[in-house]
């Protein structure tokens, strides 16, 4: 559990306060899409209009029960190659970011595919911000070097980039291995690169992912609710955007 | 014992967090950018058309001084390379910009920068938000073994092309902002006066 998970549950969250909340899945293996919506590999998406940014965005955005809360799926295109070169796809992104912004959205969340090269480079290229989901055990806690080393060579692209923070999730606190990786990570880095909440792993996740909901909506989803709800006021609290809680703006 | 610090430089982390929390760098008033900038527009196509047949010069009407050129507060400064006693006594940072200036004033060259293919940057003149591109292209992409330059539109009259370049120090790359695009017989200058450098 991981990007995905985080970015559902998320969006969500940002819904729920209300944000108007665009989860643009740009995971070509449409994780997103195939945890929210049966027909998502039927949906035209993010990966389509790289191919043909004449596509009007109309047909792109898939509307929830929830009002302020809309996808996009990752599409049919599937001949991407995420892990090439840089800026292949750098304008056609841009352009895609300023149609949603225009349209009206506070807030657009993409959960890109792992990794910092190909669209997904590009993505964090034309980004605000970005939110590291990092889970809390050695193997992966050890990657992290990389990951400041490609952000910020992102930000010299970039510089308007701001650095979120790292979110530990898979969180297992019946385990010492997970608990000793996620101190570590605090001691290891600035604490205002660590998000303060923590996402535990629970079977609640899987459970909601095979009904098609974010977690924080299942009958007893509601400590993962407030942890995103947290989170929710961790990233506005860091970005200062009046537009990401507006119940305060 | 710690799980990680047996594995990880933590003073390392520690510096690359502390860059990652850095207030946004601004850029100084009224100066143009020399690489992308938000009307950035993708790919140009590689092959001259006919308009591009003849050299292009430098256009009176819209120059950009090299002084008014951004370069970012975490630019990497310029390096030299070993070079062997019995080859051109001049440093080669010096032969670098004995080949910028040359750019500049033979093929209207706005900006140009050098790196090779392990980030260190020989030459640069506010382009250091491209290095990672143009080193990501040329790790990744068909410029590694390329013969022909890769050009980017970076906006409306304003191309990046990425040159590879065989030379004694090693594979290298030549980046140049240009108002046209470099037509083949200036190309073919760039590579015979980028060899002597």
């Amino acid at each position: 559990m991981g990007k995905t998970t985080v970015s559902i549950n998320l969006a969500h969250a940002f819904a729920i306060a209300g944000v108007k909340t665009l989860l643009v899945d740009a995971d070509p293996q449409g994780s997103v899409g195939l945890s929210l919506t049966r027909q998502s590999r039927l949906l035209p998406g993010f990966y389509d209009y790289l191919a043909d940014p004449g596509l009007p965005l109309e047909q792109l955005i898939v509307p929830t029960r929830l009002a302020t809360f809309s996808l996009m799926a990752s599409g049919q295109a599937g001949d991407y190659d995420t892990g090439g070169s840089m800026g292949a796809h750098l304008a056609r992104v841009r352009t895609l970011l300023h149609q949603i912004s225009h349209r009206g959205f506070d807030l657009c969340l993409i959960d890109t595919a792992a990794g910092l090269f190909g669209v997904s480079g590009d993505v964090i290229a034309s980004s605000d911000a970005v939110l590291i989901p990092q889970q809390a055990e050695p193997l992966g806690i050890r990657s992290v070097p990389k990951l400041l080393d490609g952000l910020g060579k992102l930000r010299v692209m970039n510089p308007r980039l701001q650095v979120l923070g790292v979110l530990l999730t898979m969180v297992q606190n019946d385990l010492d291995d997970s608990i000793e990786a996620a101190k570590a990570l605090r001691q290891l880095l600035p604490a205002e690169l660590v998000f303060q909440n923590e996402v535990p792993r629970d079977g609640t996740f899987i459970k909601a992912s095979a009904r098609g909901l974010p977690a924080g909506v299942m009958e007893n989803g509601e400590p993962i609710r407030k942890i995103f709800e947290g989170i929710r006021m961790e990233i506005a609290r860091k970005t200062s955007s009046p537009a990401l809680n507006p119940r305060h703006a | 014992m710690n799980p990680i610090d047996t594995w990880i430089d933590t003073d390392e982390v520690r510096r690359l967090a502390e860059r990652l929390i850095s207030p946004e760098r601004q850029a100084p008033a009224n100066v143009r950018e020399a690489g992308f900038n938000d009307s950035f527009v993708g790919f140009a196509d590689a092959t001259p058309t006919p308009a591009d047949a003849t050299p292009p010069t430098p256009s009176p009407a819209t120059p950009i001084p090299k002084a008014s050129v951004f370069v970012p507060q975490t630019a990497v400064p310029s390096i030299s390379l070993p070079k062997q006693a019995t080859e051109n006594p001049q440093p080669f940072s010096a032969d670098c910009a004995a080949l910028a200036d040359w750019l500049h004033q033979e093929c209207g060259a706005s900006a140009v920068f050098l790196i090779n293919l392990d980030g260190n940057v020989l030459h640069d003149e506010g382009c250091a938000h491209l290095h990672f591109a143009a080193r990501g292209m040329a790790l990744n992409w068909k410029i590694r073994d390329a013969v022909k330059p890769v050009r980017l539109l970076v906006h409306a009259g304003s191309y990046l092309e990425l040159i590879p370049l065989n030379h004694p120090q090693g594979r290298l790359i030549l980046g140049i902002i240009v108002q046209h695009p470099i037509n083949p017989t200036t190309l073919d200058h760039i590579r015979e006066k980028s060899s002597r450098a």
